[in-house]
């Protein structure tokens, strides 16, 4: 074989592997899906945005979501310091909510309900890790971010209403499964708005 | 090439023959045809980033509002098309360097994207360092496969974002030795780059590429002996000037030497931080199990790196002997000296820190006097200059007698430069 057969190949086999680990990472995702575990994330409707409103704000195409599960003792802040991320596992409280069982700076060995988050320790109290999750950016589609806006501030600011995102979770994977306002559907909200606006 | 152009002018006044004209003609013509045209070849690795850059962004502008199954055809089609392209290069255009360049380096960039991309379709949460890790294990055969400079820099840049994050997962503690394989992968294509085209831009990057990437990850071996790193980097950037300082870097321009910039930089600042009392304080309150010692990644690397520099060093006073000594290419093993009595005497340690720079600046103005370079003076002033710098913000001086050592050697500077110009002048009349 000569020198210029070899090297076309070898690069072939080079492509092959390069198209191989998207398929895989690909080919994975059903079996998550079917495995993943439920969680319901409850809106922190205290916490106020850059928008002054709270639990959440609008990032051009995203709503950036403030959860109340967000944060966790931690005994030594100096163990914390050098990480950017931790290991969330997680668990239901007895409304069925999301609650943060424990945190870990290694991949939890023994459990799949686990994601891991971008941690940092409070500068006012080192007593408090904070933590952001990959699920903190919900994406809308078709509507105008005004009609978002309106829709958010009535629901997410009023702390007597009950507000949570739904992720499926499995092993750091995650799939979003719906925004719920108020008990109902964020999704469904938005069809209404878009059935209610006439077409141009 | 105005050479060629008094070719003929040579041969009629015969100061060359005929044969020779012909010879110099044909030796540029052979030039020509292997070296790339050197704009052309920046201009073909740049456009290949702004072509991949602004197909990304007229992707994104619609993206969310593909439906998924066009969002992955995307992710693939990206991968495709640039793996193609790499295709036709090697099996069309071999020989043309612009064409393999700019093509490898877009299939660097596709690979990193296109996982990127099903990620972000399939909300596939990773850990950045299987990313980084994957990414560039992926790519890395393209450095030889496709004979490529550009993607061996890109690789070496990826591989040192990957350290850090292979450093903080504790998930796998061993992962963080992983980069120091990584970074042997181009190193034998970087040789033969060196000795095949050491004057192509690629390589010049290269020297400065190589030198960065080693600044910025050799801190990552630090874990619970940390005080044995400032050794380690003073050794490293000793490594750093001799290679700069070698007899086949010498010769370049300065711009093509980034191991003698990195070097002499890093030695000074290095020196300059351990000036202060207070860095040695933080040595001495390090915990130190004498009984970890053998087994400290710190302790290997201290140790690799010190064989490295002693064979440097050996190399190159074998043949010249000391009569050309230069005091940068010792301060690896006079620090070391200094560290070890810092261990048991910081004060001591702590002036005898401060005399080596001050006879680093010392020694570096009389070589610039001697050879009439007024760079090697000027580099010399601003050695002491902020040796005077530093003791002004730890000694208790009044602010009389630290404006008075500063206007001094404000005058220094004027001084050493006047006299110098002074000079020149006077030789070339």
């Amino acid at each position: 074989m000569k020198h210029r057969d070899l090297l076309i190949s070898a690069f072939a086999l080079v492509a092959l592997a390069q198209l191989f680990v998207p398929w895989q990472m690909i080919s994975r995702q059903p079996k998550f899906a079917e495995t993943g575990v439920e969680y319901k994330f409850k809106i922190d409707s205290k916490a106020k945005s850059d928008d002054n409103w709270a639990g959440a704000s609008i990032r051009g195409k995203y709503i950036w979501l403030k959860f109340e599960e967000d944060h966790i003792k931690i005994a030594d802040k100096k163990e914390w310091e050098n990480f950017q991320s931790a290991y969330v596992l997680l668990t239901h409280d007895s409304a069925g909510f999301a609650k943060i069982e424990s945190v870990t700076k290694t991949k939890p060995a023994n459990s799949i309900e686990w994601v891991r988050a971008r941690a940092w320790v409070n500068w006012k109290d080192s007593t408090m890790l904070h933590l952001e999750y990959p699920f903190n950016m919900y994406y809308f589609k078709d509507t105008s971010p005004k009609e978002i806006e309106s829709i958010l501030k009535n629901g997410l600011g009023d702390s007597l209403k009950l507000n949570y995102l739904s992720v499926k979770i499995r092993e750091n994977q995650f799939f979003v499964t719906d925004l719920n306002i108020d008990g109902i559907s964020f999704k469904e909200m938005m069809d209404k708005v878009k059935k209610s606006k006439p077409d141009k | 090439m105005s050479l060629l152009k008094d070719l003929t002018e040579l041969v009629s006044a015969d100061i060359i023959s005929n044969d020779t004209a012909l010879q110099i003609t044909e030796f540029y013509k052979r030039k020509q045809d292997t070296s790339p045209n050197r704009m052309l070849l920046i201009f073909g690795i740049l456009g290949a980033l702004l072509v991949g850059t602004g197909v990304m962004f007229i992707v994104a502008n619609q993206w969310e509002e593909l439906p998924q199954s066009i969002q992955t055809v995307c992710a693939f089609l990206l991968l495709i098309v640039p793996q193609s392209l790499c295709g036709y290069v090697m099996l069309k255009k071999p020989q043309k360097i612009v064409w393999r360049e700019s093509t490898a380096l877009i299939l660097f960039f596709a690979v990193g994207a296109s996982i990127s991309l099903v990620s972000q379709i399939y909300h596939i949460n990773g850990e950045m360092s299987s990313f980084m890790l994957t990414w560039m294990l992926l790519t890395a055969p393209l450095i030889y496969l496709m004979d490529s400079s550009a993607v061996s820099l890109a690789y070496l840049f990826g591989i040192m974002i990957y350290c850090p994050a292979a450093r903080y997962n504790l998930s796998y503690p061993f992962e963080e030795y992983l980069y120091w394989l990584l970074l042997l992968i181009p190193m034998p294509r970087y040789i033969l780059l060196y000795k095949k085209a050491p004057d192509q831009i690629l390589t010049y990057i290269h020297h400065w590429m190589i030198p960065f990437v080693l600044t910025m990850t050799l801190g990552y071996l630090s874990h619970s002996l940390k005080m044995l790193m400032y050794p380690a980097y003073i050794i490293m950037f000793g490594i750093f000037y001799m290679t700069g300082n070698s007899a086949r870097f010498r010769k370049k321009p300065l711009i093509a030497n980034g191991y003698l910039v990195f070097g002499f930089i890093g030695t000074v600042i290095l020196l300059l931080i351990m000036s202060f009392k207070s860095t040695w304080k933080d040595i001495i309150a390090s915990n130190f199990h004498i009984s970890h010692l053998l087994i400290a990644p710190e302790f290997i690397a201290l140790l690799i790196l010190f064989v490295l520099a002693s064979l440097l060093f050996f190399q190159r006073y074998k043949d010249t002997g000391m009569a050309k000594w230069n005091l940068t290419n010792t301060v690896f093993i006079l620090f070391l000296v200094i560290f070890i009595v810092g261990t048991q005497d910081t004060s001591l340690a702590v002036i005898l820190d401060n005399l080596l720079i001050f006879a680093l600046g010392i020694l570096m103005l009389r070589a610039g006097t001697k050879q009439s370079r007024l760079g090697v003076i000027n580099t010399g002033m601003l050695v002491i200059a902020l040796l005077v710098v530093c003791r002004s913000f730890d000694t208790d001086l009044t602010f009389v007698v630290k404006g008075i050592l500063f206007v001094l050697v404000g005058i220094g500077f004027f001084a050493a430069n006047w006299l110098m110009i002074k000079k020149t002048t006077k030789n070339e009349a």
